[in-house]
């Protein structure tokens, strides 16, 4: 499976990451020659036996109650532009 | 460099006050830093309130578990108030408003903390030069690198500034620099040490750990870092008893597994240190046993086809809108695209795009198929710990490499965890200790055990470290 340039922009596209013309034209032989390296993955003799869950607690949940955090206004003043205890945002469109 | 132990006797005796101690330190610091770069934050005024309330705490008899030893945290763990980058621009100003659990346990247990450790970009290198904050230098060596992505973590503690490390290992990550600066550093059990505060890499992957000059630094930590933590979902309700068995390897009753799958190819010092590790255990009565792992090769494909699409989900979270590095632009989308171009080095751009192209529907065999392999590789190392107790193996098929070397070179440098993915893949713990030197070089052998049995591979290391010796060339 080999990718063009213009699946590439696509992907970055979707990835909301402006690259460059010149990251791009690095990017995609590295790209390619990776996929290449992960496509090996298909010559292993897959096992039918049950998935193993790595966890001892899986099945598990905590109850369902909001607990509030001990101190969000910490958590606003990180906001890189903000109006009162808002983040401020340019339009969608 | 003296192991901790003493250092614990020195302090316990009152020949040493924790303060006293955290000066010699600080004069190491002043002394390392500046050629190796394994900080990003120094938290010398923190430290020293914390060491001096730790004086008082000893002196009247208190003091457990740390009694003011000095660690170092990787810079992708959160410290209340103290600024946590994960060696990236994108966090280049960033206050955590709250302390990470594993954080919180060393605080608690009189640690005293030197500072926030260097580290390869959100944690995506095998080499300590992704970091925005420039690549940290190996302690034995500054000309090689110091392994990643806890670059800073291996290279602190290898150099004396710091007692302990604690690192994250999503899929080499504390092993590799480990191995590269001549220290042990332990991988543990999946969900044996909450995540809490981790700044999350691959989330079935990730887990913290500590790095150490010895195993008993090892085992002192984690009973410390280990058990529940409500706040992480695959906490593990366990305790493992590190310290407490740390000298009860038997060596009539372990089984050591070598592979020769696990030796191909590595670089011949490598290998002869391997195999100078398998022959002491075999000259102390450990059974030595061949157990076949034929398809450990597919781990590296498997674990970046798991890998990528994780980091790529776990990194949309930063937009340059709730935190983070932020480029005002005219609408949303490019806000957020222009942030992440600017905020993101160059491995973090190609895992996220590696990671979106593997979750694009069209693509979802891929993942299938990942996750089956990933199935087939849990069921083939559980056969193999129904015939051996350890599997031993070089911890990195190579030597240390020169700074530069391979940075241009992706495919090169993900080689360097071909070895040490199997254990995050399968959940299992596994410790890299320094068993051998190449000139000034060290190398680090890797022991591989089933799932909580993390303290029965440190008291194999503990063996090793008082009846062995390591080889050199």
């Amino acid at each position: 499976m080999a990718l063009t340039k213009d699946e590439l922009l696509h992907i970055a596209k979707i990835a909301r990451i402006a690259l460059t013309d010149e990251e791009i034209d690095e990017l995609l032989p590295q790209f390619n020659e990776i996929l290449e390296l992960l496509e090996r993955v298909k010559q292993l003799p897959l096992t039918e036996a049950a998935p193993i869950v790595m966890t001892d607690n899986a099945d598990e949940f905590r109850a369902d109650a909001v607990s509030p955090f001990e101190d969000p206004d910490e958590i606003v003043a990180q906001f890189p532009r903000k109006k009162d205890r808002y983040a401020k945002v340019p339009p969608n469109l | 460099m003296p192991m901790i132990e003493e250092i614990l006797e020195r302090i316990r005796s009152g020949e040493m006050k924790p303060s006293e101690h955290l000066e010699e330190k600080i004069e190491v610091l002043e002394h390392r830093e500046p050629e190796l770069n394994a900080f990003i934050t120094k938290t010398v005024d923190l430290a020293r309130e914390q060491a001096k309330e730790i004086d008082k705490i000893v002196e009247s008899g208190g003091g457990e578990a740390f009694y003011g030893l000095i660690w170092g945290i990787k810079d992708n763990f959160a410290l209340k108030g103290i600024r946590m980058t994960c060696g990236s621009k994108m966090l280049e100003d960033y206050i955590p408003p709250y302390t990470a659990t594993p954080v919180q346990k060393i605080l608690d247990n009189h640690g005293v903390i030197l500072g926030k450790l260097n580290m390869d970009e959100f944690a995506c290198g095998s080499s300590g030069e992704t970091s925005y904050f420039g690549p940290t230098r190996n302690a034995r060596d500054p000309e090689y690198v110091p392994g990643g992505s806890s670059s800073g973590a291996g290279a602190a503690v290898a150099a004396g500034i710091v007692d302990l490390a604690l690192g994250s290992d999503t899929g080499g990550s504390i092993r590799n620099p480990a191995s590269f600066n001549g220290v042990v550093g332990l991988k543990p059990t999946y969900g044996l040490v909450s995540r809490y505060g981790l700044a999350d890499l691959a989330m079935s992957l990730d887990v913290p750990g500590p790095l150490a000059p010895d195993a008993y630094g090892i085992a002192l930590a984690m009973d410390v870092l280990q058990g529940f933590d409500s706040k992480d979902r695959v906490s593990a309700r366990r305790k493992l008893p590190f310290l407490e068995s740390i000298d009860s390897f038997d060596p009539e009753h372990v089984r050591i597994s070598v592979s020769e799958s696990l030796l191909n190819g590595v670089d011949p010092a490598v290998r002869k240190t391997t195999e100078h590790v398998i022959r002491f255990f075999e000259s102390k009565g450990v059974e030595i046993v061949d157990v076949d792992l034929p398809d450990i090769w597919a781990a590296f494909p498997t674990y970046y086809l798991v890998m990528y699409p994780e980091f790529a989900s776990a990194m949309q979270k930063f937009d340059g809108i709730r935190y983070g590095h932020r480029v005002d632009a005219s609408t949303l989308y490019e806000t957020v695209a222009q942030s992440r171009e600017e905020g993101f080095g160059k491995e973090i751009k190609r895992r996220i795009t590696m990671g979106t192209f593997i979750s694009m529907a069209k693509n979802a065999e891929w993942y299938k198929l990942a996750l089956r392999a990933r199935t087939t590789l849990l069921h083939m190392f559980e056969n193999a710990f129904k015939q051996a107790d350890i599997i031993v193996s070089p911890t990195v098929p190579t030597l240390p490499f020169k700074l530069g070397e391979r940075i241009n070179d992706p495919v090169k440098m993900y080689m360097a965890d071909a070895l040490t993915v199997p254990a995050n893949l399968t959940g299992i713990p596994a410790i890299s200790f320094p068993a051998g030197w190449k000139g000034r070089l060290p190398i680090g052998v890797q022991l591989m055990g089933p799932r909580f049995t993390d303290h029965i591979l440190v008291s194999a290391v503990r063996f090793f470290e008082k009846e062995g010796k390591q080889w050199s060339e």
